[in-house]
């Protein structure tokens, strides 16, 4: 059975001459244990995709099933305990409670179930640990990099061990460092059996995923099937050539230039030596030191 | 439930310690209204019990007959407003309540309208009265001795103020004043009457006291008489000798009930009913208070609501349900009332103490009032704050979230 399940889903926002189609008729399955990335220009309907799936909206037309059940239809408040239950979402800007520890944000999806505090910290705390971030346990949000806050959010996404993590951009709002922490951490997540979907702009990035899909005009126009720790092929054309639809896409290529390029070795010692440190040796970092 | 409550209260505690000004602010509001409350009726109750005391102290065994309004009106009011006396106690009656058993001594208090010209001149009160009087009433002279019915017409004892005010002398034995004409010597002062501004009997501070033979000629076509004190014999109880007294005089007035018969609990009672209105009134107003502060409240919900429409997506997008989310911020609203209420009861017993240290008013700390006042408080907050939770409880967690 399929994690996720659309058919035919559209997404339309406003009314009258208004009206804009996010998504048209996008079908799409996810199977347990896929870690798909998703590309294409701004606008065009990848945010509003991975609200459907992450249960924050609900499409205008089709059906979606999570792990076989209809979600299409739901009241919000089954809406939010399937988020609450089943989903794990990453965002772009994080999103954490800036009042709240670090350990007390990882553990507010718990809160919500009723379990008790000392159960549902050390629950959180052991999840912190899993995703490096034990020493930061009682830091205030403000007082991290940004890499790590999305780490720490990565760890709130996945305290009630959900069977599908949506990541909007999670490396967005990064520097490359933190870029690399994140998605370092999502590939090891993957590997121990989690299934993860995410938006990025950066082709480079998907090294790390088993699938590419890229949209346009609200459409999925590809899917690849490809390598952990190639950069998948589609990808790579619009590395070097394609027009950029806009300034966040620039900027997401440029550094991507910058990092691809071999006569700039900076970032990539930097990232080198962070691994060994880490003695963390994910394959994808392997492989393309090599390439 | 009882656990989800307890994480609710800790985290609203957190919100507030982490915006502790606004927290203050908005509990002010709640503070205040329920001190305000409690404060005025714990003077309240303090000015009752000294009336009753003080009533107790100078008039202990004195029952006080007064006219009454035909048809005996029983309001408290009308025994205080003399004007609306439209019956009125002559000698005949004066008679009458001597000649029962268990009074030992009477004395009518005639009013004589006039003004009193000594070194300044004076509006007090001006009674006719026996010599008996200072033994009816317990009160010492200060100076001097009462006039007694063998002492020439002329005499006059004074109050402790209208003294005072008449003359530039501490002592003003001896001295001369007038009434519509007529000379009169002072041959007494009386000590201060321990009077609240409050009591219902009259200030006999400001009264000068005439022997009844000058009432010929002060007011040749006679005056009423105010009011008659009859002392009761101390082995007999206070309401029985009301009753006889009653009877007696009623027995008289042909079966009307066209005069009051006051003990001197009933006379402090038409003071303190008189007061109780007046406390009444101020509880009224102070309950308004109470709303104002509910609707402070809800204002603050509402800005709290607005600028936490974030957080708000944050948690929802988490698994949040809308009646968490509403759980949430009612107990907010809540933790709020309770902890300001609390402190508002504490202040208010702060406010009565040093009320009591530094001033005579002696409150007497009202444990009822302030109960009231604090689940009125807790009410009326909780109901405005519903409001406010509400919406963010309703709020779309994707447009939540986009607003940053
Ligand atoms: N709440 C909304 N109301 C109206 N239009 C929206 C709303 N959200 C998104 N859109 C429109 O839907 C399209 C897809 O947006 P989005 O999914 O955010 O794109 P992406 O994430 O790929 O950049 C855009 O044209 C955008 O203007
Ligand atoms: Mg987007």
């Amino acid at each position: 059975m399929a994690v996720i399940e659309l058919q035919d889903v559209s997404k339309l926002y406003g009314f009258g001459d208004a009206t804009t189609l996010a998504l048209d008729e996008v079908s799409l399955k996810i199977e347990k244990g896929e870690f798909v990335a998703v590309m294409g220009p701004s606008g065009c309907g990848k945010s509003t995709l991975m609200n459907l799936i992450g249960l924050l909206d609900r499409p205008t037309h089709g059906t979606y099933s999570l792990n076989g059940r209809r979600v299409d239809r739901l009241r919000s408040n089954q809406a939010a305990k399937l988020r609450r239950d089943t989903l794990g979402f990453i965002f772009q800007s994080f999103n954490l409670l800036p009042r709240l520890t670090v350990l007390e944000n990882v553990a507010l999806p718990l809160s919500y179930t009723g379990m008790g505090t000392v159960k549902r910290q050390k629950i959180a705390s052991n999840i912190l640990e899993r995703v490096g971030m034990q020493n930061r346990e009682y830091f205030l949000p403000g007082q991290l990099s940004g890499g790590q806050v999305q780490c720490a959010a990565i760890a709130r996404a996945l305290v009630n061990n959900p069977s599908l993590l949506v990541a909007d951009e999670p490396t967005g709002n990064l520097d490359s460092n933190g870029s690399l922490l994140v998605m370092e951490l999502l590939s090891e997540l993957h590997k121990v059996g989690n299934t993860i979907i995410f938006v990025t702009h950066n082709p480079e990035l998907t090294r790390y995923a088993t699938r590419v899909i890229y949209m346009h005009d609200g459409a999925i126009i590809q899917d690849e099937q490809t390598e952990i720790g190639k950069v998948a092929k589609t990808a790579r054309k619009q590395m070097y050539n394609v027009s950029r639809s806009s300034e966040e896409d620039d900027l997401a290529g440029v550094s991507t230039l910058m990092k691809a390029l071999p006569s700039k070795p900076s970032v990539r010692t930097k990232a080198k030596s962070r691994k060994r440190a880490s003695s963390k040796k994910p394959k994808a970092t392997q492989k393309r030191a090599k390439s | 439930m009882t656990f989800m409550l307890n994480k609710n209260i800790g985290m609203a505690l957190h919100t507030m310690r982490s915006s502790r000004a606004r927290s203050f602010l908005t509990m002010l509001g709640v503070i205040i209204a329920v001190a305000a409350v409690t404060s005025v009726v714990s003077i309240g109750n303090g000015i009752k019990s000294a009336v009753t005391e003080q009533t107790n102290q100078y008039s202990k065994n004195v029952l006080t007959i007064r006219p009454a309004q035909i048809g005996g009106t029983e309001s408290s009011l009308a025994t205080l407003t003399e004007a609306n006396a439209t019956a009125s106690l002559t000698t005949k009656d004066v008679n009458t309540i001597s000649k029962v058993p268990s009074v030992v001594d009477s004395v009518p208090l005639t009013i004589v309208a006039g003004s009193a010209q000594g070194d300044s001149s004076f509006n007090g009160v001006v009674f006719a009265v026996g010599g008996e009087l200072s033994t009816v009433v317990n009160q010492e002279l200060a100076f001097g001795a009462f006039f007694s019915s063998t002492d020439s017409n002329n005499l006059a004892v004074l109050g402790a103020t209208a003294a005072d005010k008449m003359f530039d002398q501490r002592v003003p034995l001896g001295r001369s004043f007038t009434i519509r004409g007529q000379q009169f010597i002072v041959s007494g002062v009386l000590d201060k009457f321990a009077s609240t501004p409050f009591t219902g009997s009259t200030n006999f501070n400001n009264a000068i006291f005439v022997p009844n033979a000058a009432v010929r000629s002060l007011a040749p076509n006679g005056a009423p008489v105010y009011e008659v004190l009859a002392k009761v014999d101390s082995d007999h109880s206070l309401t029985d000798a009301d009753a006889a007294v009653a009877k007696a005089l009623a027995k008289k007035h042909g079966g009307q009930h066209d005069f009051a018969v006051l003990t001197p609990a009933e006379l402090a009672q038409a003071t303190t009913s008189a007061f109780d209105l007046l406390t009444q009134l101020i509880v009224a107003a102070a309950i308004i208070t109470l709303l104002v502060s509910g609707v402070g409240i809800m204002n603050v919900m509402l800005v709290s609501v607005t600028e936490r429409i974030h957080e708000i997506g944050i948690r929802k997008a988490v698994g949040a349900t809308n009646r968490q989310i509403l759980n949430q911020f009612i107990t907010e609203a809540a933790v709020l009332c309770v902890v300001g209420s609390i402190l508002g009861a504490i202040f208010a017993f702060f406010v009565c103490l040093f009320l009591r240290i530094f001033t005579s008013l002696a409150p007497i700390y009202d444990w009822r009032a302030a109960g009231v006042a604090c689940l009125a408080a807790c009410g009326f907050g909780i109901l405005f704050g519903a409001l406010p939770a509400l919406k963010a409880a309703r709020k779309d967690p994707i447009a939540a979230l986009r607003n940053e």
